[in-house]
């Protein structure tokens, strides 16, 4: 059983490290998990949603029918979220900047990475390819 | 200059004046090196090959040309990771052919020197003899160096050529979309207008009878 001393030299260093305090260091923090922000929807950025739906409507041929709007709607958001994630993959290549000069290091870095960002690639394309089969009946 | 140009091209394309602004943003952005003229030039003879006929198609047709930059682009990389492979493997051999081998202790200077000795090796082509022959005697000749740089970049080019494979295979696949869609297209036409034709000869018909009744 854990003594009582050690429960309060616990409590003591915890209070210690109760994370950011400033508003800087929060504001930073928040952002702590982000990587590449691939797995949030791609509806959440506004400018994007406007782009979606303004495709979504070309892609439907303007149509009133909710069901192909919404296939329609479904392939527009994954050919926006293949640019995000081709965007995410031109940082990638640009962080590793000369691939002449790149160590054998950087390069191995830089394909792991890569390889992480084609898993969203292909759910991306495997979502639209069934949203452009039923737009097509 | 390029702009212009690029400008030019873009609009000379056919396709509905909805899909202009979608195509103009499609250009991805550049690494060093690379160039917006090329890219566009990949996406006119794209065009030209498959010729679009709908919206979707020129959406998939977007993508294709994304795709196909991007394989343009592994390619880049995996010469680059075999270039680096070959320099680590020269690296190697002339620190396992070092005579400081024998000296218990002298690993990092032994490392630095046969560093030193690849760079000559790669750049100075008046060392070239003199190291040739160094590695020659440790038994290195052309084709242990190739087996050694394969070793060397056997990892990352494995993954690189899973890479070009799943990108090659995407535009497969877009390709024989495009083609399913216009076969499906060809098809429910003829069975539309084959419909018709039957529903006209139905009606000339009737109209034969009744007016033969009449």
């Amino acid at each position: 059983m854990t003594s009582m001393r050690k429960v309060e030299s616990n409590r003591r260093n915890a209070s210690l490290s109760s994370g950011p305090r400033t508003q800087g260091g929060k504001l930073r923090s928040r952002r702590n998990a982000f990587r590449h922000g691939l797995a949030s929807p791609i509806g959440n950025d506004l400018d994007e949603r406007a782009n979606v739906e303004r495709l979504a409507l070309v892609l439907s041929g303007h149509t009133n029918d909710w069901r192909r709007l919404e296939e329609a709607r479904i392939s527009a958001e994954c050919y926006f979220d293949l640019q995000r994630i081709r965007n995410a993959r031109f940082e990638v290549f640009r962080a590793l900047g000369d691939v002449q000069t790149a160590t054998s290091d950087q390069l191995a870095l830089a394909t792991r990475a890569i390889e992480k960002i084609a898993r969203y690639e292909r759910r991306a394309l495997s979502k639209r390819r069934t949203a452009l089969k039923e737009l097509s009946v | 200059m390029n702009e212009n140009v690029i400008e030019k091209l873009l609009s000379d394309l056919q396709m509905g004046k909805e899909m202009q602004p979608f195509v103009a943003k499609s250009i991805p952005r550049m690494l060093p090196g690379e160039s917006e003229l090329d890219y566009v030039n990949l996406l006119v003879l794209l065009v030209e090959d498959v010729d679009p006929q709908t919206n979707i198609e020129w959406l998939l047709l977007l993508d294709i040309a994304s795709i196909m930059w991007e394989i343009h682009r592994y390619r880049r990389w995996k010469n680059a990771i075999l270039y680096t492979g070959r320099k680590a493997a020269v690296a190697t051999a002339f620190a396992k052919v070092h005579r400081g081998n024998l000296v218990a202790g002298s690993g990092s200077a032994i490392r630095a020197e046969a560093k030193m000795d690849a760079e000559a090796w790669h750049h100075d082509s008046s060392k070239r003899a003199a190291l040739d022959a160094k590695l020659a005697n440790g038994g290195y000749d052309a084709d242990a160096i190739n087996a050694e740089a394969f070793m060397e970049s056997l990892l990352p080019v494995n993954a690189i050529e899973n890479l070009l494979l799943s990108a090659r295979r995407q535009v497969t696949g877009m390709l024989r979309e495009i083609g399913v869609r216009r076969e499906f297209a060809l098809r429910a036409r003829e069975t539309i207008d084959k419909l018709y034709e039957e529903k006209i000869a139905a009606d000339e018909e009737m109209k034969v009878i009744e007016n033969k009744s009449n």
